[in-house]
């Protein structure tokens, strides 16, 4: 053993009275930095806040997952169920049948799915496992009723520290909530009553 | 609490879809009492590691890789740790959340209280600096996931020229300023941004972020941790810590024999050779360097701290905030002729510009000031190191530096004082 | 892990052993990177959501949308698409692991071959403790990295100065024909030849997503222009320097608005004739189409305010363009037959859109864009419609003089050249009108009347000498003065696009696209002939250099290239 070690020599002391000073130091940081109300015990875990989100398809392209944990939700109690979806049809698409295609649907994945319930209304709903959050058909329902919002899959999310789509995000619509109440779901179950 | 936060939700909510149902351009139609709306939903949190798990694993590995460093005194031991925390921390938990970009999240939690920050960062950024207090840098030998890759691929180290491992030292203080100031003023987290490993971690990337990670990995081959020695910021804060640690790496368990045996054996250059026996340098000299140095410093601090405050600026410009007001302040005085999204997006909101306009002042002044600290800190650690190297201290035999050594344990086999290299050797070179 | 006795044997088998595994397995890593560089490639070039072969597909479907030929084709070319996508995609994946366990072995093999073949340290040079050298040697090592970073924060604020990205493109061309409504362009350097097919002169061409027989509107690098089928009615901003689409802005129908207009003549009139007017006092452009919704647009595509003045029953669709003048915006709204007494003159409150006055008109259904004419005693709007030109008061409309000599529902705007307003329709004269008259004064104020080769859709060209007109393929020339014709010629095509005047040249384009150029001149004098390329019913903006024509598909911008 290093002998030098164990004796209490000048030196010795100094560094013992500093690493006490700087132990103390580092728990008073650790205070300040809990004091914030900010701090949870949960994790905190990025979310779109859909009343900034501007659809410029970032969360597509920007998550560091090949597939990003951005999806697509639907709020029903919104949804027009129009038979000429601006979220569903491409602009122009006046020659499009009710079972178009790719070259007239907008969504480059066929994740969302159109339904006939009566006479002129459809019911849209969205294939999570195939959308790649691209927001296309969010961004043509900002013309129609804005029943579309994008928001992070808790489920596939990594938590990243900085969020590679959130530095991308024009509209600075990233936000970190706690994981216990993770989705900005426009319509709540508390309201459905 | 709980309950008044429902309460105002179901209130909100309410309203929101009472004032929301006059707005609807295409009025939902009343599909009849047999049609059941789908339920709007998300998945549920499913794989969830709860922090707590987290934390208790990096204890463990610290306490283990502290247990394996000093007392097993094993070089195996520590390597198997080591690929372990680069499976678990690196490759399986992907690298985040991790100590070294800890330090921008408690960096901006304490500037700016409402900052959103969990429990479990501010645990993952003191523990490792707690441990290396009284154990010195095991995290660094065994736990860290940057530090496991770099050691994992290191076949041939180079022996860098002093000057070389002093100017490049510089750089994790500058990384270190630069990240707290980008941290603190909500700007950007660089470090998580510019990790190199990160992508190799998550196997996929931005072709340019695995180019460099790869680069890394190949300089790794023939530097020992290039990353860990000229860029980690963290590892400059572990070095002090280890500085003051309380056990330390002894590249011998009894007397050194000055067998000379160990002296190439750190890949880190982390070894220093006694001085004993050599005859003292010209002490006249060494006096005027020093206070040569000592006059220097505060110059150092005022000239760092100048030119940091000259770039802030610039350096504003992180701020997506910033950004966006230089960006509308520019479309508006017609030089550029296209808008980008932030600002397409910014003009959609309606939000005034002389709003915008103050906001990014106050981050501009915040930076400014931010600079001009981040500055003099800067030229502190220079001015310090100046000193230092200005300074003799005598040395009776071969000693780990206590702020480079990373605790890998490679000396240990090279000592012919342990017992572990003596025994089992069947032909008793010893 | 020790040293390897250097004589034996197991111990040369174990450094083959590893050596080779390395060998192999660095051999096996390059060529997994090769093969997942190449994939990477593929999948990039190989994303059916911005290819441009689909994109090109898109555009063509999106001026013919039932044509099932390329819907065929551009589903199959998605198909493929989407197979090699998916293809090389898997080899990403598959190929991320077998990188990462090559390069695990790799580097695994190799630091056991190296530490087999390491022999025991032989420190050769006594420990050399020179303190002073060694502290030398950091002391400059550290100044040499003081000077570097300094060098680099000073170099930061240089590299990350932003550049002003202002340039060549400029000019204002701010509405339907130009300033004044004239046709005239203020710029004269602009080319006599260009050809659309083989892109001689072209700066560039893109395709304008909507259909729409608005001519451009243009200042500096914005270049607006609208486009709308039955549903959709759309705004876009062109990059002046580029063509790359800046903006676009989807019009949605507001309340009342949603009835799509009866009798729109889709390919010919279309959804979206109205011209956007520009304002560039307050960053601002009105737009109108066919379903009679007006939106005025910050320069930013933002929408200020909306209003719908009531679906036009107009029996081939509205087309007469906004007009502005000071803080009012004019649209002449004539619709019905004369009985319904339906037409009328409406002014709105350009920041507000709120409706300022609106005179009734007694005319039915017509097509010509009003005009402010800046008469000696002040400004007045002049309005074309069978049978009357009626000029009213901009501030108030009240009604200051009409003239009737108008027959046939043709949209010949008027114009307005030294003192006189020039007005014509396709059946019956162009008259030239002194404007300082009082009620009716078709007896009165007529200075000259012609009738022949009457235009039908063409507006008259005016320098205050001449007057130019075309007819069907006739095009005229007049003295000003005297209304007596000069000279005249056929030009055998069918033409819509009024003429327009940059310098001493006029540019006259047929239905077909074939461009032609003459003189100015009180002689007839050809200068060249250009080909657009696309069939072009629209009439060309102006601005510095350059000339932007809008075809059926295309928007062109038209400017001398260099070699």
């Amino acid at each position: 053993m290093d002998k030098t070690q164990d004796k209490l020599t000048r030196r010795n002391f100094l560094r013992t009275t500093t690493r006490g000073v700087c132990a103390a130091g580092l728990g008073a940081l650790a205070l300040t930095a809990a004091r914030g109300k900010g701090v949870s015990m949960r994790r905190m875990v990025w979310q779109i806040d859909p009343t900034k989100c501007t659809a410029c398809g970032n969360c597509a392209t920007h998550c560091v997952l090949t597939e990003s944990a951005v999806k697509c939700a639907h709020d029903f109690s919104k949804c027009g169920r129009c038979n000429f979806c601006f979220g569903y049809y491409k602009s122009g698409s006046s020659g499009a049948k009710s079972h178009a295609g790719v070259e007239f649907q907008l969504c480059p994945t066929h994740a969302f799915v159109r339904k006939h319930v009566v006479e002129d209304s459809y019911e849209y709903t969205i294939d999570i496992d195939k959308c790649t959050g691209c927001g296309i058909c969010v961004k043509g329902c900002k013309e129609g009723n804005g029943s579309l919002f994008l928001q992070v899959d808790q489920d596939r999310c990594m938590n990243c520290n900085e969020c590679t789509i959130a530095t991308a995000c024009p509209a600075q619509a990233f936000v970190r909530r706690p994981a216990d109440d993770p989705y900005w779901l426009q319509q709540r179950p508390e309201a459905k009553s | 609490m709980r309950f008044l936060g429902a309460c105002i939700l179901v209130l909100l909510s309410t309203t929101v879809g009472a004032s929301g149902k006059e707005a609807f351009k295409y009025p939902p139609p009343d599909l009849g009492p047999d049609y059941v709306a789908p339920h709007t939903s998300m998945p549920e949190i499913t794989h969830e590691i709860p922090p707590i798990v987290d934390v208790a694993i990096l204890v463990i590995a610290l306490t283990l890789a502290s247990y394996v460093a000093l007392k097993k005194r094993s070089r195996t031991g520590t390597w198997l740790l080591c690929v372990a925390s680069l499976a678990y921390f690196g490759f399986y938990r992907q690298g985040c959340v991790c100590p070294i970009g800890a330090i921008q999240s408690v960096a901006e939690a304490i500037f700016n209280p409402a900052a959103a920050i969990s429990l479990a960062v501010i645990v993952f950024f003191i523990l490792p600096l707690m441990f290396t207090l009284f154990f010195g840098r095991t995290f660094c030998a065994a736990v860290c996931p940057l530090g496991a890759m770099q050691e994992v691929v290191l076949i041939r180290p180079l022996r860098l020229p002093k000057w070389l491992t002093c100017a490049l030292g510089l750089l994790p203080c500058v990384y270190l300023a630069l990240a707290v100031l980008f941290a603190a003023t909500g700007s950007a987290y660089v470090i998580c941004r510019y990790d190199p490993f990160i992508a190799l971690f998550r196997l996929n990337g931005p072709a340019g972020m695995l180019i460099l990670g790869a680069s890394f990995l190949v300089i790794s081959m023939f530097v020992g941790r290039p990353y860990c020695r000229f860029l980690c910021p963290y590892g400059l804060l572990l070095g002090w810590a280890s500085k003051l640690s309380w056990k330390r790496v002894t590249i011998t368990p009894d007397e050194c024999i000055k067998c000379r045996l160990c002296e190439n054996s750190c890949p880190y250059g982390a070894i220093t050779t006694p001085n004993a026996d050599t005859l003292p340098d010209d002490r006249k000299i060494g006096a005027i360097t020093l206070v040569c140095m000592l006059v220097v410093a505060p110059l150092a601090i005022a000239a760092s701290a100048w030119i940091m405050v000259r770039t802030a600026p610039s350096m504003a410009k992180m701020h997506p905030t910033v950004r966006l007001a230089e960006r509308i302040v520019r479309e508006d005085a017609r030089e550029v002729s296209d808008t980008t999204d932030a600002s397409q997006a910014f003009r959609e909101s309606g939000r005034p510009t002389k709003e915008l306009a103050a906001e990014a002042a106050e981050i501009r002044d915040n930076v400014t000031q931010g600079s001009g600290w981040a500055g003099a800190f800067i030229g502190l650690v220079i001015a310090l190191r100046l000193i230092s190297l200005a300074t003799r201290r005598t040395r009776e035999d071969y000693q780990a530096d206590r702020a480079s050594c990373v605790a890998c344990g490679r000396c240990y086999e090279f000592c012919p004082v342990n017992p572990r290299n003596r025994a089992p050797q069947d032909g008793g070179d010893g | 892990m020790a040293y390897a006795a250097p004589d034996n044997k197991w111990s040369a088998a174990w450094r083959q052993a590893t050596l080779g595994t390395a060998v192999v397995a660095g051999a096996f890593t390059l060529f997994v990177t090769i093969v997942m560089a190449r994939s990477w490639r593929i999948n990039a070039e190989s994303n059916p959501t911005n290819h441009p072969e689909l994109a090109a597909l898109r555009d063509k479907l999106a001026v013919d949308s039932t044509s099932g030929k390329i819907v065929d084709e551009i589903r199959e070319k998605d198909l493929l698409l989407r197979r090699e996508f998916f293809r090389t995609w898997r080899i990403l994946d598959t190929g991320a692991w077998l990188l990462l366990v090559g390069a695990g072995v790799f580097a695994g093999s190799a630091a056991l071959a190296i530490s087999a073949r390491k022999k025991p340290p032989m420190p050769a040079a006594p420990p050399g403790g020179d303190d002073l050298r060694a502290g030398l040697l950091g002391r400059m090592g550290i100044g040499a990295a003081a000077i570097a970073l300094t060098l680099a924060a000073l170099a930061i604020p240089i590299l990350t100065r932003e550049v002003s990205t202002r340039s060549q493109a400029k000019g204002l061309w701010s509405g339907f024909r130009g300033p004044g409504s004239s046709g005239i362009s203020p710029y004269t350097n602009v080319p006599l030849t260009f050809d659309g097919v083989e892109g001689v002169n072209i700066a560039w061409k893109v395709v304008v997503p909507l259909k729409g027989q608005s001519s451009p509107s243009v200042w500096d690098n914005r270049v607006f222009i609208t486009g709308a089928n039955k549903k959709t009615r759309e705004v876009y901003c062109f990059d002046a320097l580029s063509g790359r689409i800046t903006w676009r802005k989807s019009i949605t129908a507001g309340p009342g608005s949603t009835k799509v207009p009866k009798g729109v003549m889709e390919d010919d009139t279309t959804y979206a004739a109205p011209t956007p007017v520009i304002d560039t006092e307050n960053k601002r452009i009105y737009v109108m189409f066919a379903n009679g919704d007006v939106a005025c647009l910050d320069v930013f595509g933002k929408i200020v305010w909306q209003v719908h003045l009531g679906t036009p029953d107009n029996f081939y669709g509205h087309a007469a363009s906004p007009v502005l003048w000071k803080n009012s915006l004019f649209i002449q709204l004539d619709q019905g037959s004369a009985d319904d007494k339906l037409s009328a003159l409406i002014a709105l409150n350009a920041d507000t859109g709120k409706e300022l006055w609106r005179t009734p008109r007694p005319v039915g259904s017509s097509w010509p864009t009003p005009i402010i004419a800046p008469v000696a005693s002040g400004d007045q709007i002049i309005t074309c419609a069978n049978p009357f030109v009626i000029s009213y008061n901009p501030a108030d409309g009240k009604e200051l003089w009409r003239v009737d000599c108008l027959d046939g529902d043709g949209g010949p705007s008027p114009i307005y050249a030294a003192g006189m307003v020039f007005a014509t329709n396709v059946s019956s004269k162009i008259a030239a009108i002194r404007p300082d008259g009082k009620g009716d004064v078709t007896k009165t104020h007529v200075q000259w009347t012609f009738d022949e080769d009457l235009p039908d859709t063409c507006s008259p060209l005016s320098d205050g000498k001449l007057v130019w007109m075309m007819s069907e393929g006739e095009f005229s020339c007049l003295d000003a003065k005297t209304g007596k014709r000069l000279w005249h010629k056929d030009f055998e095509a069918s033409f819509y696009s009024s003429p327009a005047m940059a310098g001493d040249r006029i540019y006259l384009i047929s239905r077909k696209g074939k461009v032609y150029v003459v003189g100015t001149g009180r002689e007839l004098k050809e200068l060249s002939r250009a080909v657009l390329g696309e069939g072009c019913d629209t009439s060309p903006a102006f601005a510095e250099g350059r000339m932007y024509i809008r075809g059926k598909t295309h928007l062109y911008c038209i400017e001398e290239q260099g070699q």
